[in-house]
């Protein structure tokens, strides 16, 4: 090296060696703390979210259904508050980050969504979720439609039989 | 050194230094993958494998930067010098995978980067979003990290993109090294990257005692070579006298090796070897490597870093390379050694002194 790099670079290391102790420390103890599921505070958490967490109910029906090839393990149970709620369980990964589920009216596969269409949840990767069907379409046959928010498409459809949602 | 262009001059070592570097990668990206699988068998691979190639580029950083210091520590470490650059280029390869994923043609693994995997999700272009998804600029801890990692990574691609012997001969030594000190701005910014990124999500001791050790060991490593170097330059030499100054004596110098001072704001190389005193400027041509800390091989003096020879009474290489450094004049008063303070041209011709038989 020349002098000046020297200077240059024992400079800029003692500038280092002033900024990265702080960056470091201040990146420790000011980063914010999130529950996960994970941990105890998943109870909470979801009832923040509004998702259906009756464990236990009575079982009305079950079937595989598939969305893109995808087997879906679907329960329907009654909870003893009444409430129907139906439990989707995809058994391979979507790959789709955000993928809501609507219901709609049997009226052939639709491409879009409907104004008509109900908003049940999201699925998540192979996560079980549970959805409580509203008591305006409880007892009709539908569709399961998928939707991608971010790709704003319809990733897929399934026929709901009624006797899911009654 | 330079007779006529070739893109690459391959040689045995540079092979074997390659072939140890990309296997020492290949085992650790292998036994990321292994490790994260066999902890959880829940984690989502995809993922796991952008932080196996994110870790690896910041690792191979920290060996990187810590050539150059050990080497100003103990020339032991001169071997490691030698390929540096192939060193950087892959690690530059790694943040690139670890960012945009790899596909290319023939090779059997495709995967998706940080920049798919987390900004292909949404209604904007992934570039897009990547720039305006964390608009919290003026927050510490909710700073867009990924900035941080974009500015080092155009860094590091500046320097890999220059990193031929073309870019240095064209640019020459002092712009290019100035371009490649850069990698000191990069490495405080990914550290930066990696404390708001990583180190926030995964709360595991042993990532943060590893990201503060490596920081430690680096920038320590290099302030305390930094402050070593910068007192050498600041050595006492006595009064010159018609031009010269007195530097030593013959005795202070082993045999085929140099004494380095700093004359005139740069440091001189001078050389004892066959019964004889040349002076040389201590930086070569080449990458502007320290002459001094080499030695005389086959009657050239010998870069340490690349091994570039120069003829030490000619201050030129060997014909039929090209390459010259300036030369001083020498005198002797008995043992003692007096170079002069002003450096004649490159390549010009100085004889030696010749040591009296009574101090060989």
């Amino acid at each position: 090296m020349i002098l000046e790099e020297r200077r240059v670079h024992f400079y800029a290391f003692s500038g280092l060696a002033v900024v990265l102790p702080i960056v470091f420390i201040a990146g420790l103890t000011l980063r914010p703390s999130y529950d996960t599921v994970s941990t105890e505070a998943t109870t909470e958490l979801f009832a923040q979210a509004d998702f259906a967490t009756g464990e236990t109910g009575d079982a009305i029906a079950s079937e595989t259904l598939s969305l893109r090839g995808i087997p879906l393990t679907a329960d329907s149970t009654r909870g003893p508050d009444g409430a129907v709620i139906l439990t989707l369980e995809p058994q391979r990964d979507p790959e789709i980050a955000d993928l809501l589920v609507y219901w709609m009216a049997d009226e052939g596969e639709p491409e879009a969504i409907g104004a008509d269409a109900v908003l049940l949840g999201q699925l998540s990767g192979t996560a079980r979720r549970q959805f409580e069907i509203p008591e305006a379409i409880q007892g009709q046959a539908g569709q399961l439609v998928f939707y991608s928010q971010g790709q704003q498409q319809v990733i897929g459809t399934t026929l709901l039989a009624a006797d899911m949602t009654q | 050194m330079s007779t006529a262009y070739k893109s690459i001059q391959w040689n045995r070592q540079k092979i074997i230094y390659d072939l140890v570097l990309w296997a020492a990668v290949a085992a650790y990206i292998v036994l990321f993958m292994q490790v994260a699988q066999n902890s959880d068998g829940n984690l989502d691979l995809r993922g796991v494998r952008i932080r196996a190639y994110g870790s690896a580029a910041f690792i191979l950083l920290h060996v990187i930067l810590s050539i150059g210091p050990l080497t100003r520590l103990s020339p032991k470490f001169y071997p490691l010098l030698f390929n540096r650059r192939h060193m950087g280029v892959t690690m530059f390869c790694l943040a690139l995978v670890h960012v945009v994923g790899l596909e290319l043609p023939l090779l059997p693994w495709k995967f998706d980067g940080a920049i798919t995997w987390y900004q292909d999700f949404g209604n904007l272009d992934p570039l897009v979003s990547l720039f305006v998804g964390n608009s919290h600029y003026g927050d510490f801890i909710q700073f867009p990290f990924e900035m941080l990692g974009v500015v080092a990574l155009v860094i590091l691609f500046v320097m890999a993109a220059t990193s031929h012997d073309f870019w240095l001969v064209n640019l020459t030594a002092p712009i290019w090294k100035a371009l490649h000190m850069g990698v000191y701005l990069a490495y405080g910014l990914l550290v930066g990257h990696v404390v708001l990124g990583a180190l926030q999500s995964n709360r595991h001791p042993l990532l943060t005692v590893a990201v503060g050790v490596g920081f430690v060991w680096i920038v320590g490593l290099h302030w305390l070579a930094g402050k070593r170097e910068l007192d050498r330059d600041k050595s006492p030499l006595s009064a010159p006298q018609d031009g010269f100054i007195e530097v030593g004596s013959v005795s202070d110098i082993p045999e085929s090796r140099a004494k380095i001072v700093t004359l005139a704001g740069e440091r001189v190389a001078i050389f004892k070897y066959d019964g004889k005193i040349s002076a040389v400027s201590n930086v070569c041509q080449h990458q502007n490597g320290p002459l001094g800390d080499g030695k005389v091989v086959d009657g050239c003096i010998t870069c340490p870093w690349h091994g570039y020879q120069y003829l030490p009474a000619e201050g030129a290489s060997p014909p039929p390379f090209t390459e010259r450094i300036p030369t001083f004049d020498v005198k002797l008063n008995g043992d003692r050694i007096w170079v002069k303070i002003t450096p004649n041209p490159p390549g010009t011709h100085t004889p030696a002194a010749m040591i009296p038989p009574q101090f060989v």
